[in-house]
């Protein structure tokens, strides 16, 4: 009997193919896992976000790996990359570029800055005040910067990478909610568990060079990245699971507990990278699974909290999860 | 020699400007000290008394007296509200047809007040004869506890609604289990952590067997042949005799 079903369960052919998605994602996952022990949620989200069309910001305490993974990420990834270690004296043309005078031309042309990659790695971000915050909040929306009446269209795919340590306050800016807003995932990072750490110890002690990425091959070029994506646009998503979705992002502007609720931009984020996160697994439909998993990375930066519930130590995590407990799965 | 002869020169002019400002600032001071007295006959005059007592006469000019003011709007629509009231309430208490309305209020009332407390849904009170296998309820509105899965797959099966039959087949697979205690129902969980909940294998297994149909047919709109559910059906139907005894 077992095995007459278990011959059925291929039975439902996926009507989009995602043989060559679902083989470079396991490709991805198989060249970071050769440096980063663990953290396979994070790598699932991060690349969940690539394909959803997605800025990512990592959250974890020092030394667990936040800026190797995004390093990593643009090394599988043929890509250009830059990185920026965002500093308090940090400027927004420090970043997006300026206008510099050619005595040569006697004209002016605009000098690039390290945001016009298709991957940028904003090293501690929450280290740069609001002012330079505020240079990202086009390019990060929009994927064009405007300098001097000129705009500049970024290359796709493009990719914000940006990480921060939440313990360290000192000589920190909180992020504008309107910039957080603009990151589709925040992934905390946490501590590897014991047989990980085992794990990190054998590898770097039988590795000679342990911060050579050099072994690390390319596996997914621009094109593929832009035509999964136009793959994932088009999954199906059941009209109760559409509900669902709304369902959820309208409780956290109901909640007692939340001074901020969630933006519709939120709900168009987990309904995309629900869909993401289905294909990746094979198959060509969400379920509310793939809506559980991705809510808490959607909405832990876009809520806050209310003074009381802060006090009582209270995280936006343990809201999220009692709200989504609260909703029906729709069967 | 020249340059001296310069500097005399200087020296001179220089003199010859101080003597000329210290001559004008001595004629200035003894111009300011000329004064100019006011000598016109100054005129005295009189409050009128008369005048005086027409204002001691006017109560507006009595502030001894706190005033009194008129009501607000505010005061006047309460006075309105209070009138208004008290002319129901005898109608309400003084007159035969009052009285009947007065009691059909409170009944309704205390009937809601019950529905609420109990979390008692009337419309499934009204809606549970015959009329209560329609395929196209609303979904979000179902306890499994409460649903006759029996009736409602064959009406499916019956219909051809394949795909509805297995999601029916699904849920009947949850409260099975909830019956049984194997998982804890509670509708916010998703198939997989029910499955987790699940600790005998074969069990889990041909649940996890039931949930791949449920999802492919219910989230995934893939259409189900007859033959597709016939080995749905035959696979529930085997799963509920793995359940404990």
């Amino acid at each position: 009997m077992s095995k007459e079903i278990q011959n059925d369960k291929a039975e439902f052919q996926s009507r989009v193919d995602l043989t060559d998605l679902k083989n470079s994602v396991d490709r991805v996952r198989t060249e970071i896992g050769k440096v980063v022990v663990g953290q396979s949620q994070m790598v699932d989200l991060l690349i969940t976000a690539i394909l959803a069309d997605g800025h990512v910001l990592l959250e974890g305490a020092p030394g667990v790996a936040k800026t190797l993974t995004a390093k990593l990420l643009s090394k599988v990834i043929t890509a250009n990359f830059a990185r920026v270690q965002f500093t308090p004296d940090l400027m927004p043309s420090d970043v997006l570029g300026t206008t510099v005078f050619n005595a040569k031309s006697t004209e002016f042309t605009f000098k690039a800055g390290p945001i016009f990659s298709n991957i940028v790695l904003i090293d501690e971000i929450n280290r740069a005040p609001a002012k330079t915050q505020s240079a990202l909040f086009e390019v990060m929306e929009e994927r064009q910067i405007t300098v001097d009446g000129q705009t500049y269209a970024m290359d796709e795919p493009y990719l914000i990478v940006a990480t921060q340590n939440p313990i360290e306050q000192e000589g920190t800016y909180r992020l504008p909610e309107a910039q957080l807003d603009r990151f589709l995932f925040k992934i905390s990072v946490d501590y590897p568990n014991l047989n990980e750490e085992i794990s990190i110890l054998q590898g770097h002690h039988s590795r000679k060079a342990p911060h050579d990425l050099g072994n690390i091959s390319s596996v997914l070029t621009k094109e593929n990245i832009k035509t999964y994506r136009e793959t994932i646009h088009g999954l199906h998503v059941d009209e109760n699971l559409v509900q669902y979705i709304a369902k959820i992002v309208h409780e956290t502007r109901e909640n007692p507990d939340l001074f901020l609720g969630a933006s519709p931009r939120a709900s168009i984020a987990i309904m995309q990278t629900a869909k993401a996160y289905s294909a990746i697994q094979g198959r060509d439909f969400i379920t509310p699974e793939d809506i559980k998993f991705v809510a808490k990375p959607v909405l832990r930066h876009r809520v806050i909290l209310t003074p009381e519930k802060e006090m009582e130590g209270l995280t936006t995590d343990q809201i999220i999860d009692q709200l989504v407990e609260k909703i029906e799965v729709p069967r | 020699m020249l340059l001296e002869a310069h500097l005399i020169l200087r020296m001179k002019k220089s003199i010859t400007s101080l003597f000329i400002l210290l001559c004008s600032s001595l004629y200035g001071f003894s111009d300011s000290i000329a004064i100019n007295y006011d000598s016109s006959i100054i005129e005295l005059r009189q409050f009128d008394q008369a005048k005086i007592s027409e204002y001691k006469a006017d109560d507006n000019f009595e502030y001894g007296n706190r005033p009194v003011p008129g009501m607000s709007l505010w005061e006047r629509f309460k006075l309105w509200l209070g009138r208004l009231l008290n002319r129901l309430f005898y109608m309400g208490t003084e007159t035969p047809f009052g009285k009947i309305i007065v009691y059909i209020i409170l009944t309704v009332i205390i009937i809601y007040a019950l529905l609420k407390i109990f979390k008692v849904d009337i419309r499934r009170t009204f809606y549970s004869g015959s009329d209560r296998g329609v395929m196209d309820y609303d979904v979000h509105h179902e306890n499994i506890h409460d649903m006759d899965f029996d009736r409602l797959i064959k009406e499916a099966i019956e219909k051809k609604e394949y795909r509805n039959a297995i999601r029916l087949i699904y849920l009947a697979s949850l409260k099975h289990l909830s019956d049984h205690q194997l998982i804890h129902w509670q509708p916010g969980k998703t198939n997989h952590e029910y499955m987790d909940e699940i600790s005998e294998d074969k069990l889990k297994s041909n649940f996890g067997k039931l949930s791949y149909y449920f999802e492919y047919t219910w989230y995934g709109d893939f259409a189900v042949s007859e033959g597709q559910f016939q080995n749905v059906n035959d696979l529930f139907n085997h799963w509920k005799k793995q359940l404990p005894k």
